[in-house]
């Protein structure tokens, strides 16, 4: 038996004594992909290694990041910022991206909180989980992040390489990073928006489309809360902003006056000033969208302009930007 | 749990620590503890399951004593017919009743009756018709005086329960994994690291191989109608090399985990696609399961003893039978009538001992006749495993037509340079399992005089497995 267990540890030793550089290896060059996992590494790549460093910073979900230009924020209201909005996440992924922030890099001055009906929901599953691949080895953080939904486990999060098993994808792209091959930048400042006109049929949509009923989740609300009573300790200025919504596809959510009472009242208790863009001229035309609830990038810079010129007139924020 | 699972990953060496560390010196201590993990290994899937496999066991635990106990051959067939019954009637109701009822329906509906029969809806518990027949040989055994029934009730449920074996076989004998349960079992160092090996084979057989060309198979047959036929062959080949590299990758990593514990199960696979006619396809794949209806169904049957006829009869029960057992649905029956067509020139011919040895035993590469048999051999099975792999006969049916008379040029998809790393790995895998077809399993005694190649060769496995893993694959085999 001791025979036995020598040998194993003396064929796994290379395996162990390997795994970590080439783990590293593989994740340092996979974290300077630009157009790998949906674009989402910029912004991490950015959090966590201390390169945010923005006086603003925006967070939210797609609608966040297609949505709200942080350039035309910058030149309106003289600070840096940088949008964090990450796809198909409510707030619970929102919160890791707030951590990291506050942890490794400068406090932002001012916080825009992206709104949407989904915000203080919670989906258990890992959507797009390539995006937490370079990241995901021991960084507690990320592993708080990702922990209780499915697509990694333990093993992914502890031991080097394996949470690479079976990823060929990302493999070779690392490997194609490595070789100095195109990455152009994708995201600016964390920001893209997008040329799409409206896609489909909307009638033929709203005919088939069953009516949604957002579920709060209470565990959401509190680290939602937790998470402004942080900010108010740190002197961390916070705005909600609920984004254009095209107005025809807003009645596709059945409790969204609910879901509005619900921000309105933790605005109100929080006092935090509320932008609520629902019944704005811009969610009228559908023109600004390329579906019912993210703009197209003519809408977006409608969209950033009007809000930089909200927050620059804004009269708690008059100290901020020195007007 | 899934042998390809982050679960099992942790599951087996704790098993292992605890067999050998705690439990190595007492018998008792190391039938228990299995017995435990296999209970835990089952229940993972779903702890109610576990009543059935209880029940299971105490059914043929029991008959198995009464059957051995009885004084006249009447009580005797009594308790061994009880056990059929009620054996058969678990599996009826499970994996038939749907199918009996729906058939039925369907039957009366062309005789202009309307029938609306109550379909249950229950889900098959994994593993159901393994361990069923694990449960049956043993008492048809005990009736045919083969063995003494088992009266270590732990010792039986092990026998039936045993984790590497107990979801998808092989089908073990009583005779054979019994008497290994009542001896001692040191730990053999040569043993447990020839498991490991076979388990590492088996790994890549099932997450490279057969996981990569599933994706492309479940493409093709979902998606046929956009295919033309060459694609469609190679749709159909796909499908015959992922049903190989899957379940022979199971059993390969059962047999190797078995080994861990210092328990040899039954060889299952015996590079099956080298077979030169049908009759040697079928000794050499699933050999538990042929093997099981050749002592159980066919033998008692006559076998080949009686005239021409009867032989044809017994044949085409068999594999109707075969069919069957693999699901409720025609297209396993097809699947079981097609390979029965196939057996006839062999039954007819007297040609069914031929080929007992492997291709090119003593030679490096076959010659033209094996390589233009082993060609026939292998298209006529994968003709079958369009059956077998179709959702219904309809849809096989479609697929066979668009086969012959669609475009016959190759879809540019399959052309494509990103194709070829997937082609070498299906050729290194076939030159490997070439290379050790006289072996129980490829790899058993690769580079065994070279300690630097063979561990060179096993790094390089294990980087292919993690580079070339395909996620998110079932075994194709648990399904029955």
């Amino acid at each position: 038996m001791k025979k036995f267990l020598k040998r194993l540890s003396l064929f796994c030793l290379p395996l162990v004594i390997l795994s970590y550089p080439i783990d590293r290896c593989i994740s340092i060059n996979l974290e300077k992909s630009n157009g790998y996992a949906m674009k989402e590494y910029e912004p991490w790549r950015d959090l966590v290694h201390g390169k945010v460093n923005s006086d603003i910073a925006i967070y939210g979900s797609s609608r966040a990041w297609v949505m709200a230009d942080p350039q035309l924020l910058s030149d309106t209201l003289g600070l840096p910022a940088y949008n964090l909005g990450v796809d198909g996440y409510t707030f619970g992924m929102e919160y890791c991206s707030h951590r990291l922030l506050l942890d490794r890099n400068r406090q932002p001055k001012l916080i825009v909180q992206i709104l949407d009906p989904h915000t203080l929901t919670y989906r258990d599953d890992l959507y797009n989980p390539d995006q937490f691949l370079p990241f995901l080895l021991w960084d507690r953080e990320f592993i708080s992040a990702t922990s209780g939904r499915t697509g990694y486990n333990l093993l992914d999060k502890y031991v080097p390489l394996i949470r690479y098993y079976g990823k060929l994808g990302a493999i070779k792209e690392a490997f194609r990073i490595s070789r100095g091959q195109p990455n152009p930048v994708e995201r600016k400042h964390g920001f893209q928006s997008s040329d799409r006109n409206w896609m489909g049929d909307f009638e033929k949509v709203k005919k088939n489309f069953h009516r949604q009923i957002i579920t709060i989740d209470s565990r959401v609300v509190q680290q939602f809360n937790d998470f402004l009573s942080e900010c108010r300790l740190k002197g961390i200025k916070v705005v909600f902003v609920f984004a254009p919504e095209y107005i025809k596809g807003q009645s596709f959510t059945k409790n969204r006056a609910e879901v509005m009472e619900l921000y309105r009242d933790i605005a109100i208790k929080n006092k935090i000033p509320f932008y609520d863009y629902s019944q704005d001229s811009l969610s009228m035309d559908q023109s600004n969208f390329y579906n019912v609830s993210h703009m197209n990038s003519k809408g977006a810079k409608k969209f950033s302009s009007d809000l930089a010129h909200r927050l620059k007139m804004e009269s708690d924020f008059k100290i901020l930007f020195g007007n | 749990m899934l042998f390809n699972s982050a679960g099992f990953a942790i599951f087996l060496p704790v098993v292992f620590a605890l067999y050998w560390g705690l439990s190595r010196k007492s018998l008792k201590l190391q039938n228990g503890l299995l017995l435990a993990a296999s209970y835990y290994f089952y229940a993972c899937w779903d702890w109610r399951f576990l009543f059935v496999l209880i029940f299971s066991t105490l059914l043929d635990y029991y008959t198995g004593i009464r059957i051995e106990n009885a004084l006249k051959t009447n009580h005797r067939r009594f308790w061994l017919w009880l056990s059929i019954i009620i054996n058969a009637g678990f599996l009826g109701v499970f994996k038939y009743y749907n199918f009996f009822a729906d058939s039925f329906a369907e039957a009366s509906s062309h005789l202009g009756l309307s029938i609306h029969p109550k379909l249950l809806e229950i889900v098959l518990p994994v593993g159901i018709s393994f361990y069923t027949f694990h449960g049956l040989s043993y008492v048809i055994d005990i009736h045919k005086s083969r063995i003494r029934a088992e009266r270590n009730f732990v010792d039986y449920s092990l026998f039936v329960s045993f984790f590497p074996l107990l979801v998808a076989g092989p089908i073990e004998r009583a005779t054979h994994l019994l008497p290994q349960l009542k001896e001692k079992r040191p730990f053999d160092q040569a043993k447990a690291t020839d498991g490991l090996r076979q388990i590492l084979w088996g790994f890549f057989k099932k997450v490279v191989i057969a996981d990569n060309c599933a994706h492309f198979a479940n493409l093709l047959f979902d998606t046929h109608s956009h295919s033309g036929g060459s694609t469609l062959v190679l749709g159909a080949m796909l499908f015959a090399i992922q049903i190989y590299g899957d379940f022979s990758g199971y059993s390969d990593i059962a047999l190797g985990t078995a080994r861990l514990f210092g328990i040899d199960l039954l060889r299952n696979f015996s590079h099956p696609y080298f077979s030169r006619n049908i009759a040697e396809f079928w000794r050499r794949w699933h050999i538990s399961l042929s093997s099981w209806f050749r002592d159980y169904l066919y033998i008692p049957l006559g076998g080949s003893k009686g005239g021409t006829w009867q032989k044809i009869r017994n044949v085409f029960i068999i594999f109707l039978v075969s069919g069957f057992w693999h699901g409720a649905n025609w297209t396993f029956i097809v699947w079981g009538l097609l390979h029965a067509i196939y057996m006839m020139p062999s039954v007819l011919l007297n040609r069914n001992r031929r080929h007992m040895e492997i291709v090119a035993q003593h030679r490096s590469l076959p010659n033209v006749p094996e390589i233009l048999s082993m060609a026939v051999t292998f298209s006529l099975v994968c003709f079958a495993w369009i059956f077998f792999r179709a959702e219904n006969l309809s849809h096989a049916l479609d697929y066979i037509s668009r086969m012959c008379s669609g475009p016959m040029a190759m879809e540019s998809t399959f052309l494509h340079s990103k194709m070829y790393p997937f082609y070498i790995l299906i050729v290194f895998f076939f030159c490997i399992e070439w290379i050790g077809r006289r072996q129980p399993y490829a790899i058993a005694s690769l580079f065994l005089s070279n300690v630097t190649l063979r561990w060179g060769f096993y790094y390089l496995l294990l980087a292919i497995i993690l580079v070339f893993a395909a996620l998110n694959q079932q075994f194709i085999y648990f399904q029955f």
